[in-house]
């Protein structure tokens, strides 16, 4: 079987056998990629065992001779694959800070979105690269510890339940996989807002603003709060994958980009509202 | 600087530690090079606390006073984790 | 570099890194596969930073390389924090914790300490102290997880040793020895030479000296059933006999070969060094020619045994050779009544597993967003 290559932009994984059944999946994200000469991460999504490959077919992730998930259904084999491609650069990557968070840009500034369960991230996420912003980063944060900027990363966006529908609506010829139903976060699909050769022409961005958004369908009025920075502090600790690798490189980068960035907690229930906010508050009208 | 005083009437940083103020005087952030942990102090400050430099050593009470609502609570608080020391 | 890389061009990287220079893009992306898999890439990382040539290297590999220094050092880091911890909590109680392997090298800065990864800390403590040392390590933070109850009567009765001790809070394992191999197994040398030569490091931890700590390389390396670090602990082996390399302690690692009488397994060591990495260190030959016969046979079999287990250097030879070490390694840790029992219930629970499928040999059963978090 011919390897697959996946250039993410800053790493490359050489997908050495998997399931024709992902090829549709695969082609639809990275089918357009320029594959470089060297891979980083040599990666396969096989079944568990002889008997799994049959009876209740299981699938499982290996990196570099390594399994770091527990096999899931034959099902959801692209989704474990995006997950695993999560854990690489995770477990990897030690030259730059990872924070679990989107990140988003616009007026050469960018924004991040922690990831809070329930906050309508990835939802807010696609709208807005939907509406005129750059997606450079669904899941993962990838920060430059001297510069501050966010790189951009060639992955899709995963979008889960409602929000597939949601993203349908919005951009009804949206690049969207087929959807894997039953995973532990309920219907999962991946979606890409960008081709190779427009994700080409983005450069690293300096970070202007750190926002944490929370949904409320409800909400009568929309609300936004400065939230007090040892409490940001706090909370990025806690999302960022290697901290506790980076150690003191990575405190006073999080302590250098709170103080430097603006942040804030928005209530909102509409996403025009969002997209002004930001606008106004975050990165600016632009020239 | 230090004076001669009681012992236990000063403080500094524990070697290794580092510890930094915000911009919105929101608290204080410690580090431990040693253990690679991080602690947080949510307490209002009236001004930024220079703890940079290993030598800064400060009176309790002038520590204390860095805070809104200061309290000798939070000096044995960051003693008992070993982030700072009295001299 | 061919196009097929071999085992060849592992050892190569490791004599000459600075010819690693050369290589294309290609070359370099299967060298550093076999590195991570081999753990040697932070130790070689360290290595070509300190030759000029670094900044010859493509910049994708240099990230490698130094993603791979970063982690190293942050183990090592973590290592001196956690020794000390246990070091005091121990002293104070009367006992004298020698560090071993990794840590070991780590807390003596050899040669080999930069780079070295060393996920478990293993300490010796005399036979004596050992209940005393689980009672005051279980009242601070450590714990036993939960084990089948056959795992911890092999652990207690068979093998005269406790179960792993893990921190609670910081996840870090600990395995408390007081003998350098298993008693049950008749085989385990006798320690007073060992103890004798214990050392207080510049740190202030305690290791054993560098030919002991030579030769327990040595014993471990070459008495288990499990090979698959076997190179890169190699490695450790060639940089320590680099360092002290005086007729001293080849002196002193002799008598302990003797006393322990692992003095094969010393032979079989020295010759693989020489063989591979162009040393030219004695070795005394056997005098009758059964015994040298089963030198050359030893050798012959872990010369493809220590060859990493990677998907770019398998080969029959080496998995087969492999599987001979595996049951040697069983079959000098017990008698053999006992490793037929363990044996046969070990394979009985292996095959259940393997039939389920719902487990493979590394698999954590771990929750999907918190898996990155380390």
């Amino acid at each position: 079987m011919k390897p697959f290559f996946i250039n993410m932009g800053l790493f490359q994984a050489r997908l050495n056998d998997y399931p024709s059944s992902i090829s549709p999946a695969l082609n639809q994200i990275y089918g357009d990629c320029q594959p470089k000469e060297m891979s980083d991460f040599t990666v396969s999504l096989a079944p568990g065992s002889i008997v799994r490959k049959y009876l209740r077919p299981q699938i499982v992730f290996e990196s570099n001779t390594q399994i770091p998930f527990k096999p899931l259904p034959f099902s959801q084999a692209y989704a474990l694959l995006e997950w695993g491609l999560n854990w690489c650069l995770a477990t990897h990557d030690f030259n730059h800070l990872l924070l679990h968070s989107a990140v988003l840009v616009k007026n050469n500034k960018a924004v991040l979105f922690p990831a809070l369960p329930g906050s309508g991230k990835s939802t807010l996420s696609c709208w807005l690269a939907i509406n005129g912003w750059k997606l450079y980063s669904d899941e993962m944060a990838v920060i430059n510890t001297d510069s501050l900027t966010a790189e951009p990363l060639y992955r899709p966006a995963c979008i889960k339940n409602r929000s597939i529908e949601l993203v349908r609506g919005w951009q009804p010829d949206a690049t969207i996989t087929k959807v894997c139903s039953d995973t532990a976060k309920g219907d999962v699909a991946h979606a890409k807002f960008q081709t190779w050769t427009e994700y080409s022409c983005l450069q690293p961005v300096e970070i202007a603003g750190i926002v944490f958004p929370k949904y409320d369908g409800d909400l009568a009025e929309e609300q936004y709060y400065t939230i007090a920075k040892s409490q940001v502090f706090e909370e990025l600790c806690q999302h960022a994958f290697n901290y506790h690798v980076l150690g003191y490189q990575a405190f006073d980068t999080v302590w250098r980009l709170i103080d430097k960035v603006k942040v804030f907690e928005v209530h909102y229930s509409n996403l025009d509202f969002m997209d002004e906010f930001l606008l106004d508050e975050v990165v600016g009208h632009g020239e | 600087m230090a004076t001669a005083g009681g012992k236990g009437l000063y403080i500094r940083l524990k070697d290794g530690i580092s510890c930094r103020s915000f911009s919105d005087m929101s608290g204080l952030a410690f580090f431990s090079a040693r253990t690679c942990e991080t602690f947080f102090v949510h307490q209002s400050l009236k001004r930024a606390i220079n703890l940079a430099e290993p030598s800064n050593e400060m009176s309790v009470d002038e520590f204390i006073d860095h805070f809104h609502d200061g309290q000798l609570a939070t000096v044995n608080e960051l003693e008992a984790r070993g982030l700072l020391v009295r001299v | 570099m061919a196009n097929k890389f071999s085992f060849e061009n592992l050892v190569q990287a490791i004599n000459w890194p600075e010819r690693l220079t050369h290589l294309s893009l290609h070359e370099w992306e299967h060298i550093l596969f076999v590195l991570k898999t081999s753990r040697l890439e932070a130790y070689l990382a360290f290595v070509l930073r300190d030759l000029e040539a670094w900044d010859s290297i493509p910049e994708q590999v240099r990230a490698h390389l130094s993603a791979a220094m970063v982690y190293a050092q942050r183990q090592n880091d973590q290592v001196f924090h956690e020794g000390q911890e246990i070091h005091d909590l121990l002293v104070a109680q009367g006992v004298i914790p020698v560090f071993l392997k990794g840590a070991a090298y780590i807390v003596a800065a050899t040669n080999n300490a930069q780079g070295r990864l060393c996920s478990d800390i293993d300490l010796l403590v005399k036979e004596g102290d050992l209940a005393t040392s689980e009672t005051t390590l279980l009242n601070n933070f450590w714990y036993h997880k939960t084990i089948t109850d056959y795992d911890d009567k092999y652990y207690r009765e068979y093998a005269h040793e406790i179960p792993p001790l893990y921190h609670l809070t910081r996840g870090t394992v600990l395995d408390l020895h007081h003998n350098l191999f298993l008693p049950v197994s008749g085989k385990a040398p006798p320690l007073d030479q060992f103890w004798q030569g214990v050392q207080l490091q510049e740190c202030g931890l305690y290791t054993l000296e560098p030919a002991a700590m030579f030769m327990h390389s040595i014993i471990h390396l070459m008495l288990n059933e499990e090979v698959v670090y076997g190179f890169r602990d190699m490695v450790d082996l060639k940089c320590l006999a680099q360092q002290y390399d005086s007729d001293a302690f080849w002196q002193r690692v002799e008598q302990l070969a003797a006393e322990s009488h692992f003095e094969t397994e010393l032979k079989v060591v020295m010759t693989l060094l020489n063989t591979w990495f162009g040393s030219a260190y004695p070795v005394k030959p056997y005098e009758g020619r059964l015994k040298r016969g089963k030198l050359q046979l030893l050798v012959r079999i872990y010369k493809y045994a220590l060859i990493p287990e990677h998907p770019a250097l398998h080969s029959v030879r080496s998995g087969l050779a492999r599987f001979v070490v595996f049951v040697r390694g069983h079959s000098m840790k017990m008698p053999p009544k006992v490793l037929l029992k363990h044996f046969s219930i070990k394979l009985w629970l292996g095959v259940y597993n393997w039939l389920r499928g719902d487990s493979t040999a590394d698999a954590k059963p771990v929750d999907l967003g918190a898996a990155f978090k380390r």
